[in-house]
C-alpha cells in the first residue's frame, strides 16, 4: 500500500465507512482515520457469558470519546405527567432540571462506530421530513430530495442486507428489501393485535439484521441484545459491511486509534495536508480530498478547534453554522406488565413499527412527526437484573418472587419523533476543558422548545392507549426526553444548503469554504426527520458525496 | 474475580452517585477498614434484600457480600459507604443487625427504603441493592425459576416462540 492517497476518510461510522467503501470500489487508494479501536466481535462481546447484562456495548481504552454539557433548562412542573421513573427506584430526576442520563450523548468511538451499538433499524427519511420550511412553514429544507437519495437507500440495503417488507408507505421504492422481513416476537404481536383494535397499522420494521445468510454472514439467532454489539455478525454495522467490503477492494488503509488533530489549509481554501497521533507519534498527511465523518458532535468540535488567524471562527464555518442547529430525536416509552405476555425478551430488538404518525403532519396540532415500535429488547428488559433493577419494587422475598412472576411479561412501547432546531441548541467548545491532546472538549447544549413536548405529550399517551389496549395491568416504566438527555440520534450542526450564506456544506455535502473538504455524518442533516433511525440515510448521502467526489476527480 | 471493564462500570456507578448526592457523611461515625463485624453486617443485609427461598440461593450463598467487599478495595469511597453503611445498621438495635430476628431486620430495610433520599440509610440501601441484584443475578444459580437457562449466546432464541 503506498503511503500517497487520493482521499482521507475521518471515522469509520456509518458515514465515514460507507464514503470510503464507495471511494475504494472505485479506485480510489483511501486512508481510513478511526479514533476508537478495532472491536473483535468474538472477544470484546460479552453475550455468552453469565454477566452479559451489567453493561452495554463494552468499552475499550479509547472507545468513548470525553463530551461536555451546557446547562439545562428548568423542568416545567405543569409538564411532570412527562417524567421518567420506574417501579423499583421511581423518579430517575430528583432535581428541577432535565439531566444527562447516563453519557448523555451515547456513541463508540471504534471500526464501525456508534453501528457497533445500535439495534440496526434500517430506515428512508419520509420525503416530506426533508422539505419542512417550504411545505409546512418550519424548520428547514434539504437540498436535496427523496428522489435523489432513492437508489442509494437500494444500493445500500443490498450491502448490507437488510430484512425488510414490501411497502412502507410514503417511502417508495425501487428496488425490493434484499431479504424478507423478521418473524413478530412474541412482544411485537401482542403490539400489532392492540394497535389493529386502534386503528393502528404496525408492520414488520426494516433492519439491518439477517434474516437468513446473506453475502457470507449467517442469519440472526434472535438473542434480542443488539445493542451491546453483536458477536454473530449478522447485524449490519459498518465494520462487517462497508468497511469488509472496503478491506476485499485491496485499496484501503485502515488505522484505529487514529486522532485527527490538525486540517492545514492552503492558499484558495483547500486542505493541504492533516495531522493524525497514533500512539505518541503524530503523522502528517496530505490529500487531494478530505472527508469527515465523525458524527455531530466532534465533526463541529474539529472545525471550530482548528481555527487560526485566517480562519478565526474555525474551518468551513463563513456561515457561521458549525455547530448551531443542534438536534436530538425525542424519545419516549412506556412499559407495562401483560400477565398473559410471555417471553417477551425473544427475538429481534424493535421488529415490528407503526408509521402512521412519522409525517410532519402526523401529529395534531404540532408539525414534526414520530414513529413507534416495539421496545421490549432495545431498552434492556431482556434480563433479571433489568427487572430486579427496574421493574420489581423493594426487597426480600417480594423482590424475588417478583422477578421470577414478572420475567417476561414486560411489554413495552417505545417512540422517536422529530427535533426543530432552535438557537439554544448548539455544540460548542468547552472554554474550561480539554482532552489529553489538549484540544476543547465539544459541549452539547440541548433545549426542547414547546414544540418537542407538545409531540412528548402525543407519544406518552399514545403509548399508554397502545399498553392498556394490549392489556397491561399496570405500568412500571416510563423514560423521556423531558427530564432526561439521552441522545443517540443527533443531528444538524454543520447544516446542508445550498447557500454558503447559511449551510455549512452543499448538496453534495462539499464544504462552501473549502472545495476538497466533504462532510458524510449526520452533521449535514438540515432537519432530523420523523423518528426515522438516521444511519441508512447517512450511508445513503455518503455513497452519493463520495460519487460526487470521483465524479469531480474524472472532470478535472 | 470482577474483569476490568465490568470494575470500571460499577466504580463509575458509584462515584456518580457520591458526586451527584454531595454525600454528607457523619462526622462522628469513623470510616476504618471493614472488621469482621461489618462483613457480617453487610452478609446479613444482603440476605435480608435476597434471601434463600424455596427455589433459589441467598446473596451470601452466591458470595455476594464478598464481591461486593472485593469491590470496595478499589473504591475508598465505595467502601467508606459499605462501613458507615454497616456501623449504622449495628446502631439500629439492642444487637447487632446480623444478630436480629429476620421480621425486625425486615422493618430495618422497609424503613431505610422509604427513609430521606439525601441520608446515608438511603443511599446505601439503594447503591448496594442495585450491586447486590447485579451481582447476584450475574450468577445462573440466581435464575432458577426464570424462563432464561442461558446467556443469550451462543443459542440465541430462535423461533418458533410462545
Amino acid at each position: 500500500m503506498t503511503s500517497r492517497y487520493d482521499a482521507v476518510v475521518a471515522g469509520a461510522g456509518a458515514g465515514g465507512a460507507a464514503a470510503a467503501w464507495r471511494l475504494c470500489a472505485q479506485g480510489l487508494k483511501v486512508l481510513l482515520l478511526e479514533a476508537g479501536p478495532r472491536f473483535d466481535p468474538l472477544l470484546d462481546y460479552k453475550l455468552h457469558l453469565p454477566d452479559w447484562e451489567r453493561q452495554v456495548m463494552p468499552r475499550r481504552r479509547g472507545s468513548q470519546a470525553e463530551i461536555s454539557f451546557g446547562a439545562f433548562a428548568h423542568l416545567d412542573p405543569g409538564e411532570r405527567s412527562l417524567r421518567s421513573w420506574n417501579a423499583a427506584f421511581g423518579p430517575i430526576v430528583r432535581g428541577e432540571t432535565r439531566e444527562p442520563m447516563g453519557p448523555g450523548y451515547w456513541h463508540v468511538l471504534g471500526v464501525g462506530g456508534s453501528t457497533l451499538a445500535f439495534v440496526g433499524e434500517s430506515h428512508r427519511l419520509h420525503p416530506q421530513a426533508m422539505q419542512l420550511r417550504s411545505r409546512f412553514g418550519v424548520g428547514c429544507d434539504w437540498p436535496i430530495t427523496y428522489a435523489d437519495l432513492e437508489s442509494y437507500y437500494g444500493l445500500c440495503e443490498q450491502l448490507i442486507g437488510v430484512a425488510g417488507p414490501a411497502e412502507q408507505g410514503a417511502r417508495w421504492r425501487s428496488t425490493p428489501f434484499p431479504l424478507p422481513p423478521h418473524p413478530l416476537s412474541p412482544a411485537a404481536k401482542r403490539l400489532q393485535a392492540a394497535g389493529a383494535r386502534l386503528g393502528m397499522d404496525w408492520q414488520a420494521n426494516s433492519r439491518a439484521a439477517l434474516s437468513m445468510p446473506y453475502d457470507g454472514r449467517p442469519a440472526c439467532n434472535y438473542c434480542g441484545n443488539c445493542s451491546r454489539g453483536c458477536p454473530v455478525g449478522d447485524k449490519g454495522s459498518a465494520d462487517v459491511t462497508f468497511i469488509r467490503k472496503a478491506e476485499q477492494t485491496g485499496r484501503l488503509a485502515l488505522r484505529s486509534d487514529s486522532r485527527l488533530l490538525r486540517l492545514h489549509p492552503a492558499a484558495g481554501g483547500r486542505i493541504a495536508s492533516i495531522e493524525y497521533v497514533k500512539g505518541k507519534t503524530t503523522y502528517r498527511v496530505e490529500t487531494p480530498v478530505l472527508v469527515l465523518a465523525a458524527g455531530a458532535i466532534q465533526t463541529p468540535r474539529l472545525l471550530l478547534a482548528n481555527r487560526s488567524r485566517q480562519h478565526p471562527h474555525g474551518l468551513a464555518n463563513s456561515s457561521r453554522q458549525v455547530g448551531r442547529n443542534f438536534m436530538e430525536s425525542v424519545f419516549w416509552s412506556s412499559t407495562g406488565i401483560v400477565p398473559d405476555l410471555g417471553n417477551s425478551h425473544v427475538g429481534l430488538p424493535s421488529d415490528a413499527i407503526c408509521w402512521d404518525f412519522n409525517g410532519p403532519q402526523g401529529i395534531p396540532d404540532v408539525i414534526g412527526g414520530c414513529r413507534f415500535h416495539s421496545a421490549v429488547q432495545e431498552i434492556g428488559l431482556v434480563g433479571p437484573i433489568a427487572y430486579a433493577s427496574r421493574i420489581v419494587k423493594g426487597f426480600g422475598r417480594a423482590l424475588k418472587e417478583g422477578v421470577r412472576n414478572q420475567f417476561g411479561h414486560c411489554l413495552s412501547v417505545g417512540a422517536f419523533g422529530e427535533f426543530l432546531p432552535n438557537d439554544e441548541s448548539r455544540v460548542d467548545l468547552d472554554p474550561a476543558r480539554k482532552d489529553e491532546f489538549g484540544m476543547a472538549l465539544p459541549r452539547i447544549h440541548s433545549h426542547l422548545g414547546q414544540a418537542e413536548v407538545s409531540r412528548l405529550r402525543f407519544m406518552a399517551a399514545q403509548s399508554r392507549r397502545l399498553l392498556q389496549e394490549a392489556g397491561a395491568s399496570t405500568l412500571v416504566e416510563e423514560y423521556g426526553a423531558w427530564d432526561l438527555f439521552s441522545a443517540t440520534h443527533v443531528f444538524g450542526t454543520c447544516r446542508m444548503g445550498a447557500s454558503a450564506a447559511n449551510a455549512v456544506v452543499d448538496a453534495q455535502g462539499r464544504s462552501h469554504d473549502h472545495p476538497n473538504l466533504y462532510i458524510t455524518d449526520a452533521s449535514v442533516f438540515p432537519s432530523s426527520g420523523g423518528g426515522e433511525a438516521p444511519s441508512l440515510t447517512i450511508q445513503a448521502f455518503a455513497l452519493r458525496a463520495a460519487d460526487s467526489i470521483v465524479s469531480g476527480k474524472v472532470a478535472s | 474475580m470482577l474483569r476490568s471493564d465490568l470494575r470500571r462500570q460499577l466504580l463509575k456507578v458509584v462515584g456518580a452517585f457520591f458526586l451527584a448526592a454531595g454525600l454528607p457523611i457523619a462526622p462522628a461515625l469513623s470510616a476504618t477498614r471493614p472488621s469482621a463485624g461489618a462483613r457480617r453486617t453487610l452478609a446479613a443485609f444482603l440476605d435480608a434484600l435476597l434471601p434463600r427461598d424455596a427455589v433459589s440461593a441467598s446473596a451470601s450463598d452466591l458470595r455476594v457480600d464478598a464481591q461486593l467487599w472485593a469491590l470496595a478495595r478499589l473504591d475508598r469511597r465505595f467502601e467508606r459507604l459499605l462501613v458507615l453503611g454497616c456501623q449504622w445498621l449495628d446502631l439500629t438495635g439492642t444487637v447487632r443487625f446480623a444478630d436480629l430476628a429476620a421480621s425486625d431486620q425486615d422493618k430495618v430495610v422497609e424503613w431505610m427504603s422509604t427513609s430521606d433520599w439525601n441520608q446515608i440509610p438511603r443511599r446505601f440501601y439503594e447503591l448496594v441493592r442495585q450491586t447486590a441484584v447485579e451481582t447476584y443475578y450475574s450468577n445462573p444459580a440466581a435464575w432458577n425459576g426464570l424462563s432464561i437457562k442461558a446467556p443469550p449466546q451462543p443459542s440465541g432464541y430462535p423461533p418458533p416462540w410462545q
